[in-house]
C-alpha cells in the first residue's frame, strides 16, 4: 500500500450500491454450487443471508467480497465492475476469526497502516470491542469471544462502507454473541451497509433488516424481515423455519 | 572406555585454563558459522516466501532445486567453492581461497537451501491461514510476505539455528576451501579432522564435546529467548 | 523509516566484518605441505623461527603429496613441500615449477601388530617382507590416495613382481585417506602399513602396533621443495617464497632441521 491508494481512496470514495449480481453461477470441481443467481442488494439496513449448511451462504458472501470470481454471470456495484476502489470500501469478519500472531494493538494497526493512518485511532477501536485493557496481549492468547471481537474491531478499523460478516457468532455464547449484535447493529445505523451470514434463524429475526433465503445454491426469497417470518411465502422456507429442511 | 574420561578430562582442563589456541579456534568457528547463517537467512527467509507468494514460470523448478540442494554433501559444495575461487578458476583474481571469506561463502551456500527450504514450509502454512484475509484487506504481495516473515518468527528463529548447527558441525567445505591453516582458518571441526589424523583421539574428542557444549548453548538461548515474555508478546 | 536505518547499519555492519576478515598483508605466503610434515608438528616448530628471522607469516595447507601437487598448478600455493621426487621432477618439467631442491629426508617404515603374523621383522629387505605379507595374504593396509607413501608402496609391490595389488583381493585394501587416518584403522584392523617415520613417531595412537622392519637403503623418503614457475603465475609471491626456500636451505635452516624431535627422536635429517 503507499499514499496513491489512501488519496483514491478519499477523493474516489464513490457509491457502490445498488450491488447486483446478475446471472451468476459458480463451478468448483463441475460442481454447480450456485446456480444462476440474480439478485440485488440495497444501501440501506442490514441484509442476512440465511439457509442451512451448506446452503452456498458463504460462498455467495466471497462472491459478493470479489474473493472468488464466478464461473459465469458478473456482479456489478453501482453498475461498475469490482474495482480497486470498491474494494478498499469493504472488509469481512471470517467464521473463525485470522489473527495475525502479534499484540492485540498491532492486529489493528496492521490494517490501518495500510491506509496510512495516524495509530492513535488503535485505543478508540479496542475501546469500542472491550479490549483496550488486553492491547499489548498476544492476540492469540485471547478467548474465542475476545478474538472475534478483534476481528471485528480490525473489520471496523479501516472505517468500510460495506461490512461482510460470515457467521461470526456461531462459536460464542450467549453474552458475546448479544455484545457482537449490538455492536453490528449500531454499526448498520451509521451508514455501514451489513451483510450477515447465519443459520440462526433466531439471531436473523433479532437483527436482520431484510432477509436473503438461500437453499442448495439458489435464492429462494428475498424479502424483508418482518414479512419473511410473518408471510412464509416459499414452501422451502416453511418448512426451514420449522425446522424440517435440517434432515 | 578409558579414551572418553582422558577426553573428559581434557576438555575441562583446556576450557578452564583458558586455552589460547583453543579460544581462538571456537571464536573463529562462531564468527564464521554466524556470519554465513545471517547470510543464509537473509536470502532464505525472504527466498522461501517469495516462492510461497508469487506464481513465476519455474516456480516449480526453483522448488526441487532448492528441495535438492538442501541435502548438498558439504564436501562437493567445498569443491565447487574451491573450483570457483582456485587462481585457476573464473574467480581467482580475488585471492579468496584460504581465506575466511572463502569459508563463509561455502557455508553459506550449503546453508541457504536449507533455510529456504524449511521456511518455504512454515510460510506456505502461515498462508494458508492469512491468505483470504489479506485478500480481504487488500495487502500487497511484498507487504504479505514481510507480514507472513514477521509472523513467523519463532519457526524463522528455529530454522536459523538449524541453519547454525549445519553450518558448525560441517568439516568437508571449510577444510577444501579453508584449507585449515592454523590460526587463520582452523575452525573446531577442521581441527577435529586433524587431531584425529595425528591419532591424537583424546584432543579430538575433546574439542568435539566442547563443540557438542557450544551447540547446547545456542539452542539454549535460543529457548529462553523464545520462551521470554519479548519474544511471545510481540 | 527507522526501520530502514537500522536494516541498512546492519548489513553495513556486516559486510565491514566480513571484509576485515580477509587479512591484505601481501608478504604472506601460502605453503602446500604434506600432511606428514604437517602432523608431526614440524611446522608449528620451525616457522616461528623462519618469522622472527624475515616476519613472513606462511600459511601451511597441508594435504597429501598428489592434492598439493593439483593445488600447485592451480596456482594455489606460493611454494610446495612435498616427498615424492619423481612426480616433483615431473612438476618441473612440465614448466610448472621453476626449480627443484632436496630439503631433508627421513625414512618410510613398515608397521604392523606387535605378534607380526606374516613374520616381516625377520625379512632383509622391504621386498622381502612383502612378499611375506603376500604369502600369507595377511591382511595389508593401503593409503590409496595417490600421496607420496602411496606411490612409494606401489612402487615396492611392483618390484615383489608375484603380486600387483587391485582392490579385488580379500586382504588388501585401500583406505583412500590420509596417513592419520589410515593409521587409526590399521591399528583397528590388525593390518600392516607403510609409513612415514615422522607420522609414526607423532602418531599417538599406536594401540598394539610397532615398527616391524626399517629398511633404510630402500625406503629412503626424499622432502622436497618446489619453487613455481614465474611466467606462468605472475601473482604468486614468489618473493615471499623464495625468502623461506633459502632460509631452510641455509645451514641455519637445515640446523633447525636436525633439531626437530619428537619423542626424543630426531624426525628429519639434512644431506
Amino acid at each position: 500500500m503507499n499514499r496513491n491508494d489512501e488519496n483514491k481512496f478519499l477523493t474516489a470514495s464513490q457509491d457502490i450500491f445498488p450491488i447486483s449480481m446478475v446471472n451468476v453461477t459458480l463451478n468448483i470441481d463441475n460442481k454447480q454450487l450456485i446456480c444462476n443467481t440474480n439478485m440485488s442488494i440495497n444501501n440501506d439496513g442490514l441484509t442476512v443471508l440465511m439457509g442451512s449448511n451448506g446452503s452456498g451462504k458463504t460462498l455467495m458472501l466471497k462472491l459478493l467480497h470479489g474473493l472468488i470470481i464466478p464461473s459465469t454471470g458478473y456482479i456489478l456495484w453501482n453498475n461498475q465492475k469490482l474495482n480497486h476502489q470498491i474494494k478498499l470500501q469493504q472488509s469481512m469478519v471470517f467464521q473463525t476469526p485470522v489473527l495475525l500472531k502479534r499484540s492485540v494493538g498491532d492486529n489493528i494497526s496492521f490494517v490501518l497502516n495500510r491506509k496510512m493512518r495516524s495509530n492513535y485511532q488503535i485505543d478508540d477501536i479496542l475501546e469500542k470491542v472491550h479490549l483496550l485493557e488486553f492491547k499489548n496481549r498476544a492476540a492469540r492468547l485471547l478467548s474465542a469471544g475476545e478474538k472475534q471481537r478483534l476481528a471485528l474491531g480490525r473489520a471496523l478499523a479501516i472505517k468500510p462502507k460495506l461490512l461482510f460478516l460470515d457467521e461470526p457468532t456461531s462459536n460464542l455464547d450467549p453474552s458475546t454473541t448479544k455484545f457482537v449484535e449490538d455492536i453490528i447493529k449500531e454499526v448498520s445505523k451509521n451508514k455501514t451497509k451489513v451483510i450477515f451470514v447465519t443459520h440462526d434463524m433466531h439471531q436473523a429475526k433479532r437483527i436482520a433488516d431484510d432477509i436473503i433465503f438461500i437453499d442448495k445454491g439458489m435464492v429462494i426469497e428475498h424479502t424483508d424481515s418482518s414479512d419473511f417470518f410473518n408471510l412464509k411465502n416459499s414452501v422451502k422456507a416453511k418448512s426451514y423455519l420449522a425446522g424440517k429442511i435440517f434432515l | 572406555m578409558q579414551s572418553f574420561t582422558e577426553a573428559f578430562n581434557l576438555a575441562a582442563t583446556l576450557l578452564l585454563e583458558g586455552n589460547k589456541e583453543l579460544l581462538e579456534i571456537v571464536f573463529l568457528s562462531l564468527k564464521i558459522s554466524t556470519l554465513s547463517t545471517v547470510i543464509g537467512c537473509i536470502i532464505g527467509f525472504p527466498l522461501g516466501a517469495i516462492i510461497v507468494i508469487y506464481r513465476f514460470p519455474g516456480r516449480r523448478f526453483t522448488i526441487l532445486m532448492i528441495n535438492t540442494l538442501m541435502g548438498l554433501p558439504p564436501v562437493v559444495v567445498g569443491l565447487v567453492v574451491y573450483l570457483l575461487l582456485s587462481n585457476a578458476g573464473p574467480m581467482g583474481t580475488f585471492k579468496l581461497l584460504y581465506t575466511q571469506i572463502a569459508m563463509i561463502i561455502a557455508q553459506t551456500i550449503l546453508i541457504t537451501p536449507i533455510v529456504a527450504a524449511l521456511s518455504r514450509q512454515v510460510v506456505e502454512s502461515l498462508y494458508e491461514e492469512y491468505e483470504e484475509l489479506f485478500t480481504s484487506l487488500l495487502i500487497t504481495k511484498a507487504s504479505a510476505i514481510f507480514a507472513l516473515l514477521w509472523d513467523a518468527r519463532y519457526s524463522l528463529l528455529t530454522i536459523g539455528l538449524a541453519g547454525f548447527g549445519r553450518a558448525i558441525s560441517e568439516v568437508g567445505a571449510v577444510m577444501i576451501v579453508g584449507g585449515n591453516i592454523a590460526h587463520v582458518t582452523r575452525v573446531m571441526t577442521t581441527a577435529i579432522a586433524s587431531e584425529t589424523a595425528k591419532g591424537d583421539l583424546a584432543l579430538a574428542l575433546a574439542l568435539g564435546m566442547i563443540l557438542i557444549s557450544i551447540t547446547f548453548l545456542v539452542n539454549g538461548c535460543a529457548m529462553l529467548l523464545r520462551g521470554s515474555k519479548y519474544f511471545s508478546n510481540k | 523509516m527507522k526501520k530502514y536505518l537500522y536494516f541498512v547499519f546492519f548489513m553495513a555492519t556486516l559486510l565491514y566484518i566480513i571484509f576485515t576478515s580477509t587479512d591484505d598483508e601481501q608478504d604472506n605466503i601460502i605453503l602446500q605441505a604434506t600432511t606428514s610434515t604437517d602432523n608431526s608438528g614440524f611446522f608449528s616448530y620451525i616457522l616461528p623461527l623462519f618469522e622472527q628471522d624475515t616476519s613472513i607469516r606462511v600459511d601451511v595447507v597441508a594435504v597429501g603429496t598428489g592434492q598439493a601437487i593439483k593445488n600447485a598448478k592451480n596456482g594455489d600455493g606460493d611454494l610446495l613441500l612435498v616427498h615424492e621426487k619423481e612426480l616433483e621432477e615431473q612438476f618441473v618439467a612440465d614448466g610448472y615449477g621453476s626449480k627443484r631442491f632436496d630439503l631433508m629426508f627421513n625414512d618410510f617404515i613398515l608397521i604392523g601388530p606387535v605378534d607380526d603374523p606374516a613374520n616381516v621383522g625377520d625379512a632383509d629387505n622391504i621386498y622381502k617382507a612383502f612378499e611375506k605379507i603376500y604369502e600369507k595374504r595377511a591382511r595389508f593396509l593401503s593409503r590409496g590416495d595417490n600421496s607420496g607413501t602411496h606411490i612409494k608402496e606401489l612402487k615396492i609391490w611392483n618390484e615383489v613382481e608375484v603380486y600387483n595389488p587391485s582392490i579385488d583381493q580379500e586382504w588388501y585394501f585401500e583406505s583412500g585417506s590420509g596417513m592419520g587416518a589410515t593409521l587409526n584403522m590399521s591399528v583397528q584392523d590388525s593390518a600392516y602399513t607403510l609409513c612415514d617415520r615422522s607420522t609414526w613417531i607423532s602418531f599417538k595412537n599406536k594401540s598394539n602396533h610397532t615398527i616391524l622392519l626399517a629398511d633404510r637403503i630402500n625406503l629412503i623418503n626424499n622432502y622436497g621443495i618446489v619453487l613455481l614457475n614465474e611466467e606462468k603465475y605472475p601473482k604468486l609471491n614468489h618473493n615471499g617464497a623464495k625468502k623461506l626456500a633459502e632460509w631452510l636451505l641455509s645451514k641455519k635452516g637445515q640446523k633447525a632441521i636436525e633439531g626437530f624431535k619428537v619423542n626424543n627422536q630426531q624426525m628429519f635429517f639434512t644431506q
